[in-house]
């Protein structure tokens, strides 16, 4: 393991990804201890920046800084929750159905099939209609309807290493089932997790903005609902929509490029 | 997005208040100064005969439309619904120019001079859309089909007996009512009241108003093309009206800027420096109107069955922060009463103002000297709803009023809970001040989500709409404010203005203060310039 | 399906090649799947709350007038018999009526079925070239120019929401720099959407940005994955050459999950087209679907449900099937 190590130190994408994710991270999660009032009115609506908002006012004139530092952490978290959910359950259930016996991993996978097809916007819109959006239904509905896409890829990628010829002679030299996943199974697919766990967190935080967009965000400040209630001021007051729009961007793109970094070092071994 | 709902709870307005043509109107012309284009209150025809291009096809956004929109004015419910409404037919009286009742298809309604027992109607010589004339036959068979089974209930006309209209002329219809009442022109301005041909089928509607129906999409676009008869002169000025639906006040002002529209209707007042940012070939008609996002405190629950609570929450909203900062300034303050442009309105009750030391004593001599928790439950049903929310928790807070916004879908607001929310937000407003208290405030009010119930507010509210004499009526009404601004369950901080974005080859647009929807939905006074 | 087209289906299947039997299997499970997708969807949509019936007739009503409408909407009866109503008229095509509009569902949603389609079909037409040319070029050359500039805007790309590309795009092109295009898509509904090109081109635009970094990363790691296979690595030992790796060991072997990644981006512009609709405030079945959700109109919410399952159903179909006649390995193991 230290080889991948020295790996990943080597290369500048991941430590330019740490870098850019540990920053937004901080700013996030140490930001509401930092924001003076989120909620104070400091001037006229959409006005630039200047005086008591150094990014300028949102929408109904409350400071931009202020409620990016405030807003940060619970969105954040409600992504990084609902991306875990959804490919934990992902990985568990696609390398099941690739190491499932045929009759078993048949049933099991036109049901996870059916979930598939099943149009996820409408089953979001439901849901959120029926239980309102609170942050616990987005992270639940955002983090489950990850989980047969993800599954799905996990299971092909899966399926790939075990029709490898290396996965044969291993078997045929009679390595136990355990030993077959974590020795010759995961290793492979990890590339393939981490992908998914990285692009199914982009998506979290995008799906998360989108609903937030479409009126099915939580109430409480957060980056989401910020590029939402701002996104008409685009061209008067732009920071108030590009500030949580940037943050969340070097954030995601930390995360791809650490993501992107690792892969390959993992790829180089 | 506008929910059709608050639209459809302000159906057939039943009051009263015929000619009079009283004093204290325009509290709000004074909050009209914002308009950058403040057209005064002129007359509707007014703009005939000025020297301005013909024709020419108008396209103008909304938001939205909906597929529940329908062809039958009575049963209109939504934004949709009034806008065809008002292109395709013609109520009797409308509000016009000054929120004043003005005749439309009616040449004159005239009470019985002593005790407004009856009414009676002259029709104007107008033609329905396929040639034939509008005559007394048509507007009682209209009257009858408000009742019938098949439509919404006209449970707001309780005052009309369908069984005592009749034809003295042609032109003249009677109407003996059930109780005598000067709501009764008030009653008639609403779109849903529109007058239909005796022979009246939904699927091919004909009217008698300003455009012909072209072609509908349903919550998508309704074309219109002019009725070449219209009794008002030169009107309509365009040969075709689009009415075109939009999601949001973004996207309408970015088709405006693209030129894919002439007009913008219902622009969040946010939104206006982006309006002004797409150049000079763009303008702003703004004035005024009657229309409230309202706080409605139910005082069949807890904490607000204590009317030093009430007292409490309407002293701590800071009004004129609401204005500036929900708002951007294009709003008005409002007193708690509404109406502000019935000539009855009493202006000279003191403005309330924010007085947190007072809301806190209240709360404290009210028993709740810790403050006191509340659930506030309201739908986006305007683009400045949840805004208007956010603020008053704010603001709430600070007095001791501890609110948790439960933020639902309009359809979930307006369902089987409504009524039952301690503390909601609905939008009242384009109603005299009968009828707002006929809907909202009097016993056996249909959407009193307040249950407040006055003994006295009830008999001054009987008496008064049995006043045939101005000034005695107006004391009355004055009395009924005094009791709702010491004592009521609403909230009414603020009323909003209407804001139209337009190309500036658009003119002739004009002020409805008292009516829904841009310029009243009177499209047919716009018209293109050179 | 009849009894009769089942048996012969069955028939055949035993004279048919595995790959045929396997597509047939499939046939059938997607009619099950469909069943099921129909009870969710169904149980799902009458969980909403709120009633329609008073929606339309509005707060006046009173008790009696709403249970006349609900009696004569059928939504007195029960929920099962309801059920069993819809799934036969959809078994006969009948989509219902609009319960807000009166029309059929088929007449509302039809256009926007159709406007929805044309903007998908442009996308994944302009994006599936392109995203697999950069992706097998960014895989062919780790660290090279290709792969340094896909790499870059693939990452700034996938850190905006779509809606903010959508937005970006109409100030941009539209309306506050320069006015090149049309900033929504209001279609004329009497003429059908192809036909307005000028009012497609920014939500084809805004969608093809915005699913072209998942698909190309997609596309890029299975082709960095196969080039780095043993099995490649050994042809690259024998000496084969590099042209000869990418076209007949690489590429044929990526087929398989590449489609997989295709089939879900398909799905994912299907139904992630709402957020994009709102924006250029386009007549699709993303705004029609959240219109009939606000507005209670249940069979409309059902229609809209089903078709995407069904389009869903399809295009996997379709992208296992191909994958499988395509990628020797699976083939061979259905024998």
């Amino acid at each position: 393991m230290s080889a991948v190590a020295t790996q990943l130190v080597r290369r500048p994408s991941v430590v330019a990804g740490t870098l850019m994710t540990a920053a937004t991270l901080f700013v996030a999660f140490a930001g509401p201890a930092l924001a003076g009032s989120p909620d104070e009115f400091v001037g006229a609506p959409f006005q630039g920046p200047g005086g008591d908002a150094p990014l300028g006012t949102d929408v109904m004139g409350r400071s931009v800084l202020a409620r990016l530092l405030a807003g940060g952490r619970d969105f954040l978290l409600q992504g990084i929750l609902a991306a875990a959910l959804g490919v934990g359950a992902g990985v568990l259930l696609g390398v099941a159905l690739a190491s499932a016996s045929r009759r078993v991993a048949d049933l099991v996978l036109s049901l996870n099939d059916t979930v598939i097809v099943l149009p996820q916007i409408v089953i979001a819109l439901l849901v959120l209609t029926r239980l309102g959006a609170t942050p616990l239904t987005l992270v639940l509905v955002v983090g489950i309807v990850h989980v047969p896409q993800s599954a799905r890829v996990v299971r092909a990628a899966t399926q790939r290493v075990v029709t490898q010829d290396y996965y044969d002679s291993a078997r045929t030299l009679g390595a136990s089932r355990r030993r077959l996943f974590t020795g010759e199974v995961l290793p492979n697919i990890a590339g393939v997790v981490l992908l998914e766990l990285s692009i199914r967190l982009a998506i979290s935080v995008v799906v998360l903005a989108s609903l937030s967009y479409l009126g099915f965000g939580s109430t409480d400040t957060q980056w989401g609902r910020m590029i939402h209630e701002n996104q008409g001021g685009l061209t008067i007051q732009p920071w108030a929509v590009l500030a949580p729009v940037i943050c969340t961007g070097v954030f995601l793109i930390g995360v791809n490029l650490l993501r992107g970094g690792t892969v390959r070092a993992l790829a180089v071994r | 997005m506008r929910a059709p709902h608050p639209r459809r709870a302000r159906r057939r307005a039943s009051a009263a208040r015929a000619a009079l043509a009283a004093a204290l109107t325009l509290v709000l012309a004074a909050a009209c100064g914002g308009g950058s284009d403040s057209t005064g209150p002129t007359g509707q025809e007014s703009s005939s005969g000025t020297a301005a291009a013909e024709g020419g096809t108008l396209r103008v956004g909304v938001p939205s439309l909906s597929t529940s929109d329908s062809l039958d004015p009575a049963a209109a419910t939504t934004t949709g619904g009034y806008v065809i409404a008002r292109q395709l037919f013609d109520t009797l009286v409308e509000y016009g120019t000054g929120g004043q009742v003005a005749m439309r298809l009616a040449e004159s309604m005239e009470p019985d001079p002593a005790d407004a027992s009856s009414w009676t109607v002259v029709l104007r010589d107008a033609v329905w859309h396929d040639g034939t004339p509008v005559t007394a036959d048509d507007v009682v068979a209209t009257v009858q089909r408000w009742f019938s089974e098949q439509l919404p209930p006209a449970s707001s006309l309780p005052f009309i007996d369908p069984a005592r209209v009749t034809v003295v002329d042609e032109k003249t219809v009677h109407f003996q009512l059930g109780y005598p009442t000067m709501t009764f022109p008030d009653a008639l301005t609403s779109p849903t009241t529109a007058i239909v041909p005796a022979s009246f089928d939904p699927a091919t509607p004909i009217g008698s108003g300003p455009f012909k129906l072209g072609a509908m999409e349903p919550g998508t676009r309704v074309t219109f093309t002019a009725n070449d008869d219209y009794f008002v002169e030169d009107e309509p000025y365009v040969d075709t009206l689009e009415v075109i639906s939009f999601p949001d006040s973004t996207s309408e002002a970015n088709a405006l800027i693209g030129g894919q529209i002439d007009v913008a209707s219902a622009i969040d007042p946010t939104l206006i420096p982006i309006v002004e940012s797409g150049g000079d070939g763009f303008d702003v008609f703004e004035y005024a109107t009657t229309g409230t996002l309202t706080w409605q405190m139910n005082v069949e629950q807890e904490p607000f069955d204590d009317p030093r609570v009430r007292q409490a929450l309407r002293l701590a909203v800071d009004r004129d922060q609401i204005v500036e900062q929900v708002y951007a300034g294009h709003a008005s303050v409002g007193n708690d009463v509404f109406g502000p442009t019935d000539p009855a309105y009493d202006d000279t009750l003191a403005q309330r103002e924010q007085d947190l030391d007072k809301a806190r004593a209240l709360l404290a001599e009210a028993g709740y000297p810790d403050g006191v928790d509340v659930e506030l439950t309201a739908a986006p049903i305007q683009p400045t709803a949840t805004r208007q929310n956010e603020v008053l928790v704010q603001q709430a807070a600070e007095a001791g009023f501890r609110i948790t916004f439960n933020e639902v879908d309009s359809a979930t607001y307006y369902g089987d809970a409504y009524g039952t929310y301690p503390l909601s937000l609905s939008f009242w407003g384009f109603l005299s001040i009968f009828d707002q208290a006929a809907f909202t405030i009097v016993d056996n009010a249909p959407y009193n989500a307040t249950h407040w119930q006055d003994d006295e507010y009830n008999a001054l509210y009987q008496q008064a709409v049995r006043t045939v004499d101005d000034a005695e009526r107006t004391e009355l009404v004055h009395q009924m404010q005094a009791i709702e601004y010491d004592r009521g369950a609403y909230v009414v901080a603020v009323f909003l203005n209407s804001i139209t974005a337009h190309s500036t080859t658009v003119t002739g647009f004009e002020a409805y203060p008292n009516s829904d929807g841009p310029v009243g939905y009177n499209f047919s006074s716009l018209r293109f310039d050179g | 399906m009849t009894t009769t087209s089942l048996r012969r289906g069955t028939a055949i299947t035993l004279a048919l090649s595995p790959v045929a039997r396997y597509v047939l299997r499939r046939l059938l499970l997607g009619v099950a799947m469909l069943f099921v997708v129909s009870v969710v969807v169904f149980f799902f949509t009458q969980a909403l709350p709120g009633d329609v019936a008073r929606q339309v007739l509005g707060q006046t009503a009173t008790d009696d007038q709403v249970a006349r409408l609900r009696e004569q909407l059928g939504l007195d009866r029960g929920v099962v018999a309801q059920y069993l109503d819809w799934i036969g008229g959809l078994v006969t095509f009948d989509l219902g009526t609009s319960l807000t509009s009166g029309t059929p569902v088929a007449d509302l949603v039809g256009t926007r079925v159709a406007n929805s389609a044309t903007i998908v079909v442009l996308t994944a037409v302009i994006l599936i070239p392109l995203a697999v040319a950069l992706g097998v070029a960014a895989a062919r050359s780790p660290g090279g120019v290709v792969d340094g500039v896909v790499s870059g805007s693939v990452l700034l790309i996938l850190a905006l929401p779509e809606f903010i590309i959508a937005i970006l795009v109409v100030v941009l092109l539209a309306t506050n720099v320069w006015r090149l295009f049309a900033p929504t898509s209001i279609l004329d509904p009497a003429v059908p959407a192809w036909e307005q090109p000028d009012l497609l081109v920014l939500p084809v635009l805004a969608l093809v940005i915005g699913s072209l970094p998942y698909f190309t990363e997609s596309i890029r790691t299975t082709m960095t994955d196969e080039l780095t296979s043993e099995h490649v690595t050994w042809a690259r030992l024998c000496g084969v050459a590099e042209r000869r790796i990418l076209w007949r060991h690489a590429l044929p072997n990526a087929v398989g999950p590449g489609l997989q990644v295709a089939g879900t981006t398909l799905i994912y512009l299907t139904g992630g087209i709402v957020a994009v609709e709102n924006v250029f405030a386009f007549p699709g079945v993303g705004s029609a679907l959240t219109a009939a959700v606000a507005n209670r109109d249940i069979p409309v919410v059902q229609a809209i449900a089903m078709l995407l399952a069904t389009v869903a159903l399809v295009v996997y179909l379709v992208a296992d099937v191909l994958g499988i006649l395509l990628t020797p390995r699976l083939r061979t193991a259905l024998t």
